[in-house]
């Protein structure tokens, strides 16, 4: 599983746009898509956390979501709304739920204590295999475009 | 599998906010989820309409039009609200409209008025609705504001 530090490597540019789009220090909202039992799609709210070049969030093990993420990993996890508008990012790979108290600490840490206080936070490592940055250029006219820039793991 | 009008009228008290949320900055925008040829997850933003007692999206040439055509399984959720945390999120089997002239017209009406964009090229679907929740959160006082109140719908 490739993680944020091979994203990091092969494509620091949009590793750095991610960084700052997703706010990965705990404040920050972005949209996580599960695939539900019957293979379609879940959309919920969470809070990623970038630690020492991994990617987590944690999830509340009393919902769908995480029962989604213990049967198929596959994630999709989408940035906010930049404030200025105009910029995505969006990430997709396996999760897999850690159970290193090690770990969990650093990223509870790294959100300034705001996550991972209860028993209920399950913390998953998010591993990425693609990531996509969008920037509109021209935004906020009519002649608007979207200039990609992707990067797949190897 | 219902329509938003059957979700307006079977639960009020999720459609109502539900679509306060999509519209909250004018054009309707929401995040809409796909499922990729692989079974894997797409999520991008877009502009969905409430209109004709439908909920609806023109979708440009793109892979998650091609998602749609292929599954048309999809989840929306609304783009986040400033002063709360509240939620709305909708799941089910989207259909293009491929007849229907005046039903097409509505629509595009309808996205164009809200100051959305177009390129001309798009497909327009309708979100056929299998499940609906919104989630009403406590108010962002240092305290925490979770767990919400659900209101939950599903279709018959």
């Amino acid at each position: 599983m490739s993680s944020w530090r091979e994203l990091e490597g092969g494509a620091p540019a949009i590793a750095a746009a991610g960084r700052r789009l997703l706010q990965a220090d705990g404040t920050g909202t972005a949209f996580l898509a599960t695939v539900r039992k019957d293979g379609g799609p879940r959309v919920h709210p969470v809070m990623p956390v970038l630690v020492d070049g991994s990617l987590y969030v944690f999830v509340v093990n009393l919902g769908w979501k995480y029962r989604d993420l213990l049967r198929d990993g596959r994630y999709a996890l989408h940035s906010s709304p930049s404030a200025e508008g105009g910029e995505e990012f969006y990430v997709t790979g396996p999760a897999n739920e850690l159970s290193d108290a090690g770990t969990r600490a650093a990223v509870r840490e790294a959100s300034g204590g705001r996550l991972g206080g209860h028993e209920f936070e399950a913390l998953f490592e998010m591993g990425i295999e693609r990531a996509l940055y969008t920037k509109w250029e021209n935004w906020g006219t009519a002649e608007t475009w979207p200039a990609y820039q992707k990067w797949a793991a190897g | 599998m219902a329509r938003w009008a059957d979700l307006e009228r079977e639960a009020p008290e999720v459609a109502g906010p539900g679509r306060a949320l999509l519209y909250q900055h004018g054009p309707g925008l929401a995040y809409l989820a796909t499922n990729r040829k692989d079974g894997g997850l797409r999520i991008h933003p877009f502009c969905p309409v409430v209109t004709n007692g439908g909920i609806y999206g023109l979708v440009g040439r793109s892979p998650k039009r091609d998602d749609l055509a292929r599954t048309g399984r999809f989840a929306i959720h609304a783009f986040p609200k400033a002063e709360s945390d509240d939620e709305f999120m909708l799941a089910g089997e989207a259909v293009r409209l491929v007849t229907g002239e005046a039903e097409l017209k509505i629509v595009s009406d309808a996205y164009h008025a809200t100051g959305s964009t177009s390129s001309g090229d798009e497909d327009t679907y309708e979100f056929v609705i299998g499940r609906a929740l919104f989630a009403l959160y406590r108010a962002r006082d240092g305290k925490p504001t979770w767990p919400p109140q659900y209101f939950k719908w599903r279709a018959r």
